[in-house]
């Protein structure tokens, strides 16, 4: 027996009244496409005890780079499984300052003044607190979320009257070099050769029970490079930008002899960490001057000459 | 495409489907997003009217013991929170922002750190928990003295109450803070709660958390029942109503009020219901009441007679004879073997005289055993005042004072013979 209807004629039907319906509410709304994703921002209170800092942060991020400074912290936009706090008004200002002085002007100076404008993060989020896995004995430094957001952890800990860049880099410079080669990996991804090198010794689990030193004799630069390949490529690209000369030959002398595990015993393996690290180093710096024509060598430098200065660049007056 | 029967059929469908909608009543005036939009604006101005600012009845979590925080909220965004309590024992104020958000409906978030507001939720000490307490609190209720909130993450019930342009914040939070001080002790001696003809012995009462067991309970055997509380200017206020009993002998209470007197805390919604303290006699009944390695030390400042000559002699005899700073006579409890003893400490030195202590008339009787550990019969041998000290204290019955009849801290032994024989000793 045919039925008295024939489905798939419906459908048709159905679906192109859907189209017809869905074209007149888009035209009847008028929608275009705007400069910036950040709409509906409510206008500045010149009254508010942060305006000052909120019209430079407009004028230095969210203008030129479409860019919230999430300082305010927004439990909602953080992971929840955390135990977290914000950062104060004081240690907010001063990461405002060295985020842009550290990362988006040296981008400016070194590549291109539209390559963070196009590539960069849409919110940079801060948060006070680590974010702690207290059963794993580890805690969250920072993260990237799908190439739009970089959230920095632990920045109560920026201490302006005491300043230590390797601190500083470890929880958030390297932090942010780190994070934002995730983005650049996740837009164009890299030579999957590099997972070749470093094969069989990953150990996304217990990488945090290895020391520096028997994590540099198997040919990563950290511990945290041991996790994963993705994480060991980005790790290459932040250490090296960050470490002082003195610092990057101390990782490759460590890589280049035995490890010595925590509870200090050596530890034997076939590999030559120096060599590796080497040999990964060349594939990032390829990777990055072909798929994104940054040359490594000459960012590094820029950041090297900046982390000097970088007492000057937070006594300038701002606001 | 061919038009027919089927695409006219469905047209007048979908006509049909939108002209049902449009006659379904509007259950509220105006859409979520303006409801939300206006329940933001009522909240902030509510916020913002109370000039004097809110007493903030803040509790980490639904488990854990509650602290009253002093907030006012700024037109600048600013909120200032004040308090003295166990983790700022003087008078501390701290200032971040603030902020209505829509979010669950309105919430209240304080989203720049605080030096005090977020060290309820700061995630250290210990390591990566801390106390666990909430920054975002869904408004739930907002009445022009009365805000109630819900902790987001850990749906804490806390309230927000406009505090009286009369009272100052500083004496507030002392007021508070002094009624927490008279009431517990983390050295003192456990309460006792009293239910009609039920009696129950309460410990952790220093952390605002009651860990309750039946009087005479095997502590190894039984869970105790745990109720958070928040000191208050007047009392305490359980954080959630306390139930006993069923039927028409259904007990339920949650604030109690300190009586005339100083001797209890009464239950406001039924006063058969009673916090009580240790007797001040009790930790000479007792070894269970000298807690672990607190001592009752004799406040040098503070004793007469017989005790203040031989005290001065002790003193000056350690500095000409042995080059030293005596420090203190206690009274402590060492363990089964040793028992309960009348020690000293003299520069790096300390020794120790067993004594036996009763009760009689309710007065503290001391025996000196004769027997004292090494350094003791060194000391009482060459250190003139020891001895005397020592008979001193057995030479008489004592009438006992204590500062607070609820914890105390602080007691005063006079003599009964003679009153000028006296001293103080505070519980360290």
């Amino acid at each position: 027996m045919k039925p008295a209807y024939n489905i798939g004629a419906w459908m048709h039907l159905l679906l192109v009244a859907m189209i017809l319906l869905l074209s007149v509410t888009a035209c009847n709304e008028g929608d275009t496409f705007t400069e910036s994703i950040f709409v509906d921002q409510p206008e500045l209170d010149p009254n508010s005890a942060t305006y000052a800092f909120d019209s430079w942060l407009e004028a230095n991020y969210l203008v030129p780079y479409n860019l919230q400074f999430r300082y305010k912290m927004q439990d909602v936009g953080s992971d929840m499984d955390y135990n977290l706090v914000p950062t104060s008004l004081e240690r907010s200002e001063s990461m405002a300052i060295l985020v842009k002085y550290l990362w988006f002007d040296v981008y400016k100076e070194v590549v291109s003044e539209s390559f963070l404008k196009e590539h960069g993060p849409r919110i940079i989020h801060l948060i006070g607190s680590p974010a702690y896995n207290p059963s794993l004995g580890t805690m969250v430094l920072g993260t990237a979320e799908g190439g739009i957001k970089v959230t920095l952890y632990n920045c109560n800990m920026l201490d302006v009257n005491n300043l230590n860049i390797d601190i500083m880099n470890e929880y958030y410079f390297k932090t942010i070099h780190h994070e934002f080669a995730h983005i650049l990996h996740q837009k164009r991804t890299y030579p999957r050769e590099f997972e070749n090198y470093s094969a069989g010794y990953y150990d996304p689990d217990g990488w945090q029970h290895r020391s520096e030193s028997e994590a540099a004799s198997l040919g990563f630069v950290s511990t945290y490079a041991g996790s994963q390949p993705r994480e060991d490529f980005v790790e290459i690209i932040a250490n090296y930008i960050v470490k002082t000369d003195a610092q990057w030959n101390a990782i490759l002398d460590r890589a280049s002899r035995p490890g010595v595990n925590q509870s200090g015993e050596t530890v034997q393996d076939p590999l030559d960490g120096k060599a590796l690290i080497l040999i990964k180093l060349g594939i990032a710096e390829k990777w990055l001057k072909e798929a994104w024509q940054i040359d490594l060598k000459t960012l590094r430098a820029e950041v090297q000459e900046r982390q000097l200065h970088i007492a000057e660049a937070l006594n300038e007056s701002y606001w | 495409m061919k038009i027919d029967s089927r695409h006219c059929l469905l047209v007048v469908l979908l006509f049909s489907l939108s002209s049902c909608l449009l006659t379904e009543d509007d259950l509220f005036p105006e859409s979520a997003a303006l409801r939300l939009n206006h329940a933001i604006d009522q909240a902030k101005a509510t916020l913002l009217a109370a000039e004097t600012g809110w007493v903030m009845d803040y509790f980490p979590t639904p488990e854990s013991g509650g602290y009253t925080l002093l907030v006012k909220f700024d037109r600048s965004g600013l909120a200032t929170v004040a308090a003295r309590n166990t983790y700022f024992p003087t008078f501390t104020s701290s200032s971040g922002t603030f902020d209505v958000i829509g979010d669950n409906g309105p919430v209240l978030t304080f989203n720049s750190y605080n030096d005090l507001f977020h060290s309820f939720s700061n995630p250290e000490n210990p390591t990566g928990i801390g106390l666990g307490g909430d920054y975002e609190f869904i408004i739930l209720e907002v009445t022009d003295d009365l805000i109630k909130l819900k902790g987001k993450k850990r749906a804490t019930d806390i309230r927000l109450r406009k505090l009286t342009a009369e009272e100052g914040w500083e004496a507030f939070a002392n007021t508070v803070h002094d009624m927490d001080a008279f009431l517990f002790d983390p050295k003192a001696p456990s309460l006792f709660v009293h239910i009609g003809d039920k009696k129950y012995i309460a410990t952790e009462g220093a952390n605002h958390v009651f860990s309750m067991l039946p009087e005479g309970a095997d502590k190894n055997l039984s869970e105790p029942e745990r109720l958070p509380f928040i000191v208050t200017p007047n009392g305490l206020r359980l954080y959630k109503p306390y139930e006993s009993g069923e039927g028409s002998e259904k007990i339920e209470v949650q604030h109690f009020v300190l009586n005339p007197d100083k001797t209890a805390l009464v239950a406001s919604e039924n006063s058969t219901v009673r916090i009580t303290g240790q007797p001040a006699t009790a930790f000479f009944l007792d070894s269970l009441n000298w807690t672990g390695t607190n001592a009752w030390v004799i406040d040098k400042e503070h004793l007469g007679g017989l005790f203040s000559t031989a005290y001065q002699q002790v003193v000056e005899n350690c500095k000409t004879k042995y080059k030293e700073d005596f420090d203190s006579f206690f009274l402590t409890y060492k363990g089964a073997r040793r028992g309960k003893t009348f020690s000293f400490k003299s520069g790096r030195y300390e020794g120790a005289y067993d004594f036996e202590i009763a009760l009689v008339n309710d007065r503290p009787v001391f025996t000196y055993k004769g027997t004292a550990d090494r350094n003791g019969e060194i000391y009482l041998a060459n250190i003139g005042g020891i001895g005397d000290f020592i008979a001193a204290l057995g030479g008489d019955t004592y009438t006992v004072t204590a500062d607070s009849p609820i914890c105390p801290t602080v007691l005063t032994l006079t003599g009964v013979s003679n009153p000028n024989n006296w001293f103080k000793l505070i519980l360290k």
